[in-house]
C-alpha cells in the first residue's frame, strides 16, 4: 500500500486528479476516525478531514518523500487537530456508549464480553490522558504507524514518543488494576 | 492486566466509519496545484548541474578563498618579520657605528696631539742642535779668544802699538754679542722644555697647568732648566731634592691656570725677557729683534706680538 500511495502521490503532484482521488479514497477513513476519537463528534471530524485534505492538497508541491505519505498525511492532521484545539474548545469525552455501538456496528474485535468491557474500560481511560500521551496512543495504536512514523508525525524524537507510551502504559495499568479491585 | 494485555486490546479499537458524502464532498475539493511535467523519479538526472553541485561548488569556493586569506596573510607576516630582523640588524649596526665613530674622533684627536707633541719634540731637538752649535761656537770664540789674547799679549811685549789693541777690543765685543746670544738661545730651550713639560702635565691633569715648578718634578727631566745661562746670580740644583727658591730663575706666570687660552703668559726670564706661552711657543724678548706687549687681562698677562713676521716662528 505504501508504495501505491507514494506512485499516487506522485502522480497527483503532477496533477492527475484521479490518482488524488484514489489517494482520499485510501486515506480519509482512518484520518475522519482519528479526528473522531480525538474531537468526540462526527462534525468536527469531518470539518478537520476537510482541512487535512485541503492542507495537503496546498502543501503536496513541498512533499520531499523524507518519510511516507501515511506519515506527512497523519502529520498534517496532527497539526489541524492541534490548531483545532488551541482556537475551539476542549474535545468531547468519548462515553462507554459510544465505545459500545461502534463495537456494535460490525465485526467485533473482541473474542468475548469480558475482553470488550476491559477494552471500553481502557478506551475510556485513554481519553482521560494528557494530551501528550494521548495523542502518541492514538497515533501508534489507534492508528497503526510505528514508533518512527509516530514521532515523525508529531515532530518529535522516538525515544521521546516511547516514554510518552511508556507513560500511557504505566497510567492505563495503574487504573485498570483499580478498577478491577473495586467493588462493583 | 499487563502491559502487553494492553497494548493489545489498544489495536483493537474500534474504527468509527466516516458519514456518507465524505469522500464526494473530499473529492470534490481536490485542488491540486498547476498542473507539471511529470518528472523522473531519479531527480537527480534531471536537476540542472549548477544546482545540483551547487552546495559543492559554494564549500569549494569559500574554502579556496579561506585557504588564499591565510596564505597572504602568512606571507604578509612572513614579511614583516623580514622587515623587523633586518631593522633590528640595521640598528645594531649603527650603534657599533656610532661606537667607532667615537673611538675614531678619540683616536684621531690622540692621534692630533700626538703629532702636535711631535712637532714640540722636532722643534726642541733643532734648538737643542742649535744650542749645542753655539756652544761649540763659543768654545771657538773662547779658544779664539785666548788665542788673541796670547797674540795681543805677545804683540803688545812686540810691537806696544795702539793699532793693535784697537784690533783686539773689536774681537772682545763680537765675543760678547756671540755669547749673549748662545744664553739667550739656551733660555729660550729651557724655557721651550718647562713649555712642554707644563703641557703635558696639563694634558695629564684635565688641561690645567702646573702650581708650581715643583709640582712638574714627574714631567720636568732636571731642575737644571730652571737656570737661565745668563742668571750668573743663581746656582742651578743639582735634583729635585735639593731645589729651593734660589735654584730658578724663570717667573712662573701662570700657575694653576687652563691650557685653553694659548696667549697667556706661562714663563718669562728676567734675564733676557723671553717669554713662553700657554701653548709651549717662546718669544725672545725685546732688544734681541722682536717685539710685544703684554696686556694684564683678568688677573693674567695676556701676550700681543707686534708685527710678527708672517712665516717665521716665535722663537726665533
Amino acid at each position: 500500500m505504501s508504495d501505491h500511495a507514494e506512485t499516487l502521490c506522485h502522480k497527483a503532484k503532477a496533477g492527475d486528479i484521479s490518482a488524488a482521488s484514489e489517494l482520499v479514497g485510501l486515506f480519509y477513513q482512518r484520518i475522519f476516525a482519528y479526528f473522531r476519537r480525538l474531537c468526540g463528534n462526527d462534525d468536527d471530524a469531518a470539518d478537520l478531514t476537510q482541512k487535512t485534505f485541503f492542507k495537503v492538497w496546498t502543501s503536496l508541491a513541498s512533499y520531499q518523500r523524507r518519510s511516507s505519505f501515511s506519515t506527512w498525511l497523519h502529520g498534517i492532521a496532527h497539526h489541524v487537530y492541534v490548531d483545532w484545539r488551541r482556537t475551539n474548545r476542549a474535545a468531547d469525552s468519548q462515553s462507554d456508549e459510544w465505545w459500545e455501538a461502534r463495537a456494535a456496528e460490525g465485526p467485533s474485535p473482541f473474542e468475548d464480553a469480558a475482553e470488550r468491557d476491559m477494552a471500553h474500560r481502557l478506551f475510556a481511560l485513554v481519553d482521560r490522558l494528557e494530551d501528550r500521551a494521548k495523542e502518541a496512543v492514538h497515533l501508534h495504536y489507534y492508528q497503526g504507524l510505528s514508533l518512527h512514523e509516530t514521532a515523525e508525525a508529531l515532530g518529535i524524537a522516538t525515544s521521546t514518543v516511547k516514554y510518552r507510551l511508556r507513560e500511557a502504559l504505566d497510567f492505563l495499568r495503574t487504573h485498570t488494576t483499580e478498577a478491577k479491585l473495586r467493588p462493583a | 492486566m499487563n502491559d502487553e494485555r494492553i497494548e493489545q486490546l489498544l489495536r483493537k479499537a474500534p474504527r468509527s466509519p466516516a458519514p456518507a458524502g465524505l469522500l464526494e464532498k473530499l473529492r470534490t475539493d481536490i485542488a491540486l496545484p498547476r498542473r507539471v511535467e511529470t518528472r523522473p523519479m531519479n531527480a537527480t538526472e534531471a536537476v540542472p548541474f549548477f544546482r545540483r553541485w551547487f552546495p559543492a561548488i559554494s564549500f569549494s569556493v569559500i574554502f579556496l578563498a579561506c585557504i588564499l586569506a591565510i596564505a597572504v596573510q602568512t606571507n604578509q607576516i612572513a614579511e614583516l618579520k623580514h622587515e623587523n630582523a633586518t631593522l633590528q640588524t640595521s640598528a645594531q649596526n649603527l650603534e657599533q657605528l656610532r661606537r667607532d665613530n667615537a673611538e675614531y674622533q678619540r683616536l684621531k684627536a690622540a692621534h692630533e696631539e700626538l703629532e702636535r707633541l711631535r712637532r714640540d719634540f722636532a722643534e726642541l731637538q733643532q734648538l737643542r742642535t742649535e744650542v749645542a752649535q753655539l756652544q761649540t761656537q763659543a768654545q771657538e770664540m773662547e779658544k779664539l779668544r785666548a788665542e788673541s789674547q796670547q797674540l795681543l799679549a805677545a804683540s803688545r811685549q812686540q810691537r806696544q802699538s795702539s793699532a793693535d789693541a784697537d784690533f783686539f777690543s773689536r774681537n772682545d765685543d763680537a765675543l760678547a754679542k756671540a755669547r749673549a746670544k748662545a744664553e739667550s738661545l739656551a733660555c729660550v730651550n729651557n724655557l721651550k722644555q718647562i713649555g712642554l713639560a707644563a703641557r703635558i702635565y696639563a694634558n695629564d691633569q684635565g688641561d690645567v697647568f702646573p702650581a708650581s715648578f715643583v709640582a712638574m718634578s714627574n714631567v720636568l727631566s732636571t731642575p737644571k732648566l730652571l737656570i737661565c745661562p745668563g742668571d750668573k746670580a743663581r746656582a742651578a740644583a743639582h735634583n729635585w731634592q735639593e731645589f729651593g727658591p734660589a735654584n730658578v730663575s724663570y717667573e712662573f706666570l701662570n700657575p694653576g691656570g687652563s691650557e685653553t687660552n694659548p696667549y697667556v703668559l706661562l714663563t718669562r726670564c728676567p734675564v733676557h725677557g723671553n717669554v713662553g706661552l700657554s701653548d709651549g711657543s717662546v718669544w725672545q724678548g725685546v732688544g734681541l729683534g722682536r717685539s710685544f706687549t703684554i696686556a694684564v687681562k683678568d688677573g693674567k698677562q695676556i701676550f700681543t706680538p707686534l708685527n710678527p713676521p708672517a712665516n717665521a716662528s716665535p722663537f726665533e
